[in-house]
Parts: C-alpha cells; structure tokens; sequence
C-alpha cells in the first residue's frame, strides 16, 4: 500500500501564502488534490472557514469549489484545445454565477485585463498562445469566480526564466489586490522564497519542517530541510555553500519502513530515530519533526 | 588550453511560409579542450540550435546559411555523411533535456550502451557488455546489473540522466553537448548530474557545452560562459568575471530576474520578450527591450568588443554604462 500522505496537518491564514515543497513522489501534489477534493482522502478533516469539507458529496461541495480554486502546473494540458480564451474563461462564471450574458463578458474582459492578456487573444484557442499567456489563461479562469483561497501547483515550473518572474510578480499582485490566500506547491525553493510567508518541507508523505519562510531558509533544522537547500545551485560564484547532503536516493513510498523516514539516508541519525518523531513545535511557530532539533538548533 | 571547436560566423535560418527564422545569427564561439563552456539565454535565444548545428543535425526547413565549424582542426562542413557519423556519439556526444524521450523504449538500457560501443568502439557484445556495467558503474547507478535488463520506463527521471551520460561517455568523447541536463530532476537529484559531469569532465578531459537558462548552473560548474539573445551572442567571459561584471544589459537584466534562495531579492522581469526572428529589423536584436537604447542600436548591430581580458560584449552602450547595474 502507498501511503501517499501520511497524517499531514497544516492551516492557511486569511491573505497567507503557505509554501509546500518537495521533490517528486513526495505527495504535494496529492494534498493539492485532497484540498480541491479531486481527490478523496482517506481519512482526516480539510476545514474551509470553520465547515468540514472532505466528506461533503458533490452537490454540497458546489458553494466550496466556487471559493476554493486550483491552477495545474502543466498550462497546455490543462486547457481544453477545442474552446477560445473567452469561452473558457467565461465557463466558470457560468457555472458558479448568476450574470448575464452581457455581464459575463463584461467580467471576461475584466479578468483578462487583470492577469495582462489583451483582449484581442479573447478568440484564440490555446495552440495559438504561448506557454506564459496559457498559465494566465489559468490563473484568469482560477480567479473569475472570486475564490478566497488557490491552490497553485507548481504553475511558475512549465515556465521559461522571463516569464516566469512576471507570472510571480502576477501572482503576489493579485494575492495582495483580492485578499487571497494561497497554497503555493513548487520544488523551485527560490520561487517559494519569494512568495510564500510560512514554509511546509514533505519527505515521503509526511511534513518534516514547518516554518516561517525566513527563519527555514536562514536555518533549517531538519537534516531534509538543510539538504535540499544545500542542493539548490546560487547564482553566484563566491557564495558559501554547505555541502551537506544525504545519502542515496528516495526510497519507495510503498511500505515505509518504521522509524524517522530519513532513516538510513541522513548522515546524523542515531539510535532515537528507529521511533517515528513527532512533528514538534521547537520555537514558536516551529514545528520539526527531527529528533534531533533541539541539538540541532545550537 | 588549445581549442578544440571553432564556430565561426554560423547562421542558421528556418524557412516558414511568412519568411525565414534567423534563429542563429552570426555567431563566433571557441570551445577549449577540457573547459566547460555554459551557453545560456531564454527560450528561442538559439542555444539548442547551435548545438545541433555543431552536430551537422539541422534537417529542413532549417538550413545553415553561412559559417564553419572546425572541430580538432578539420572543418565539420566538409566531411561526409559517413566520416559525421562516426563523429557523433562518439568525438561528440550529446546529453538531452529529456532522457525519457531520447532513450529508446523498447531496448533495455544495457542493451542501448552495450550497441553503441559495438557499433562506435567496435567491441564484441562480451566486451561491450563488461564495459557496460563499468560505465553504469562510473555515473553511480546502484546495482548496475540489474538496472542494465530494465527499460526506460523502469527508471527514475534522474537515473535516465545518468544512463544518457553514460551512454554520451561510453566511447570517450573530446566534447559534450548537454542540453538543459538537470531541467526537470528535482534539486537534489540535479546537484548530483551536475556533480557527476564536473568530475567526469575533469577525469577524461572531455569539453562540455552546457546549455541551460539557470544561472545557478552556470555558476555551479561553467569555467565560461557565452549568453545568448534572439539567436546572437552578446556577451562572453569567464565564469566569475560575468558575475561579477556583467556588462550587456540582457545579463544584468537576466541576472535581476530570477528569484533567490541565498539573498532577498525585488524581482525585475526582462522588460518585453524576444523579438521575432523573421525577417528582424537591422540593428541590435535588444533593442526594443532595451533601457540604455540609442538611434545607433536601431540601425546597426553591435559588433563583439573586448571589455576585459577574455571578455566580449555586443553593445554600443557599456562603456558608458559601465557602472551601472
């Protein structure tokens, strides 16, 4: 059996950016999903302002899907090639608004305005856009229904490095101007640097290190944390790298063995760490779950 | 350091119904034996087409208009079918973005490098075999053995990476092209590749030339670096001395559009985006993104002047700008 996700718990603040990253098979992607309800959790709770959403059936869930939007990493597969820009845009408020014609398309060319597309690539279909006016297209069909909440699935990673800090730079800007929050996935640490206030690390389907964005990246704690950031390639030729790093390869999330995750990869481990640590708050709003925190801490 | 390939004057155009692409324009470029030459730019800025034009693989519509390239001093031009052959995949090897989609899926991947040495190094199959598992074993694939009966579709993103090096390393060539090699891996398996080309490079003497748009790579291993926009090379220097002193304002621009993991940054996108390369106007192709701008960079393009030692710019404005940042 996978156990994809294993027992994470996290909340997003009104106007808050969480950042959620990891490498591959980690299980963001499928948080995403549970969030969104594309997918069904297994068990445990997903509340929106105060109601239980992981178990409403579709038809409850209606009202929710209108507030709680997703934008997919991949700009082109998450179009659909046969509609134009304006009907795909116009799509949502059909389905969650009450406008008229005449105001959907009014709201339309609103929203396209609102994430830089000109109004003339309104009768476009996707093939004719580039990858960056795609993920607007995305991000303009996320927002139509004014959502509070968006989950981003690595949208900035599809995306060549030009376009990419506009797409950021859109993102922030429209987080700040409609009061958003949002749940921002990326395995791009720099990008989540930028965005994201607090900072949740996944190893094998569990959070290892929850954080505010600037304490982790000024000093991870867990031996994950520190060597996923070692890893990242700086910029710069003189910067001072630590060269820390673990041993070999993720394993196989089928079947986890007992114990730290990290067990068996992390240069540190030490007997402690055949039981399973706890996720811990180790200063306030810190929360490892390392064993070895607090030694590491000094 | 000799040279080993010589790039001089190349262009390379597309033919398309509303004109012809100038995706490669004029281009001088010296790769030196044993460096690692980074070539970075946006997407569309010509790099992968320059490569494949080193490897004589530009198939209609697309057409090299004008320039050689001298590899080990014979020019590449003037071989024939046959005689390119037998220089490619084995003089020059090439490591794709995509390992999944460059690997075949339906041969095992043992079988892939063991047919290569056959048919390059003229090994018999028990020979190739042996070697191998030892080229496995150099780019670190555990288990070697039993990797080399899997296909493709059995492997990790990052293990196809290494199958690819192994396989562009196999017959021991003079220069690698790697084309965006870590695109796609996650960080931690991408420091590894990138680890693993850097050692590989310093322990055969293999050239490289990495194309990539991350300049965190390039910082990462490149001794040079030539940077690319809309099919020209406007700037060229040494790794530290780009980084320290860039001097074309497409570098600094790229420079300040990236976000950092090691300082705080106000995030400054490239104004504009690439011109379109048919039938582009006279001039510098930076032009119209371009914040030092004058009349003369509109209608003549700047030739590559020297700004220091071993560094070249395309740009009428540097000297004038030169403490600008």
């Amino acid at each position: 059996m996978v156990r994809a996700v294993d027992s994470v718990s996290f909340d997003v603040a009104p106007g808050e950016t969480l950042g959620l990253v990891g490498e591959s098979g980690c299980g963001k992607s499928t948080v995403a999903r549970c969030l969104v309800r594309l997918l069904d959790p297994t068990g445990g709770s997903i509340r929106y302002a105060g109601k239980e959403i992981a178990t409403l059936d579709p038809h409850a869930l209606k009202p929710f899907r209108r507030d709680i939007q997703m934008v997919f990493q991949d700009p082109t597969a998450s179009l659909n090639p046969r509609l134009s820009v304006r009907s795909m845009v116009e799509e949502a408020l059909m389905l969650h608004t009450k406008y008229a014609p005449k105001e959907r398309r009014a709201r339309v060319e609103e929203l396209m305005h609102e994430v830089g597309l000109g109004r003339d690539l309104l009768d476009r279909y996707p093939h004719e856009l580039s990858g960056g006016q795609r993920q607007r297209v995305n991000i303009a069909r996320a927002i139509a229904t004014n959502p509070r909440f968006v989950v981003l699935d690595e949208p900035t990673s599809a995306l060549d490095v030009s376009l990419r800090s506009r797409a950021i730079l859109l993102l922030e800007n429209l987080r700040e101007h409609h009061g958003l929050s949002y749940l921002f996935i990326s395995h791009d640490l720099a990008t989540v640097k930028y965005l994201a206030s607090r900072v949740a690390v996944m190893y094998l389907g569990s959070i290892v290190e929850l954080s505010d964005t600037r304490d982790l990246f000024a000093k991870p704690l867990h031996p994950y944390t520190r060597a996923l950031l070692a890893a990242v390639p700086v910029p710069d030729p003189d910067a001072k790298r630590d060269d820390f790093a673990l041993a070999g390869e993720i394993p196989s999330p089928i079947d986890v063995a007992p114990g730290c995750r990290l067990r068996g990869r992390c240069p540190l481990a030490k007997p402690v760490c055949a039981e399973r640590p706890p996720l811990k708050e180790v200063a306030p709003g810190r929360f490892v779950a390392c064993h070895l925190a607090s030694e590491l801490d000094a | 350091m000799t040279e080993l390939l010589n790039i001089s004057d190349l262009t390379v155009h597309f033919q398309i119904n509303q004109g012809a692409i100038e995706a490669v324009d004029h281009i001088n470029l010296t790769i030196r034996r044993g460096e690692v030459l980074g070539l970075v730019g946006e997407s569309g800025s010509g790099k992968s087409v320059t490569s494949f034009a080193i490897l004589r693989l530009i198939r209609p519509p697309g057409r090299v208009v004008s320039g050689n390239v001298q590899f080990d001093g014979v020019d590449l031009g003037s071989l024939t079918e046959e005689e390119m052959r037998r220089i490619r995949g084995a003089k020059i090897a090439m490591v794709s973005q995509s390992p999944r989609t460059a690997l075949n899926p339906v041969l095992t991947v043992g079988k892939q490098i063991s047919r290569l040495l056959m048919l390059h190094a003229g090994l018999s199959a028990r020979e190739a075999e042996k070697r191998m598992l030892e080229m496995l074993r150099l780019v670190r694939i555990p288990a070697p053995e039993k990797r080399a009966n899997q296909y493709p579709h059995q492997l990790s993103g990052g293990m196809c990476q290494r199958v690819m090096i192994a396989m562009a390393l196999a017959t021991s060539p003079e220069l690698l092209l790697a084309d965006e090699p870590t695109t796609g891996l996650d960080v931690s398996i991408a420091a590894k590749i990138l680890d693993l080309l850097r050692e590989l490079s310093a322990r055969t003497g293999a050239a490289i030339m990495l194309v990539t748009h991350d300049l965190g790579v390039v910082a990462e291993i490149c001794d040079r670096v030539a940077v690319m926009h809309a099919g020209q090379v406007v700037e060229c220097a040494p790794m530290r001395e780009l980084f320290h002193n860039p001097a074309h304002p497409y570098t600094k621009a790229l420079v300040r559009s990236i976000p950092r993991v090691d300082r705080d940054v106000v995030l400054e996108p490239i104004p504009g985006s690439v011109p379109s390369l048919v039938n582009p106007p006279p001039g510098c192709r930076y032009a119209g993104r371009c914040e030092w701008v004058s009349d003369r960079c509109r209608v003549s393009r700047p030739p590559l002047v020297e700004a220091a030692p071993g560094h070249v710019v395309a740009c009428y404005g540097f000297e004038e700008h030169r403490d600008a940042n």
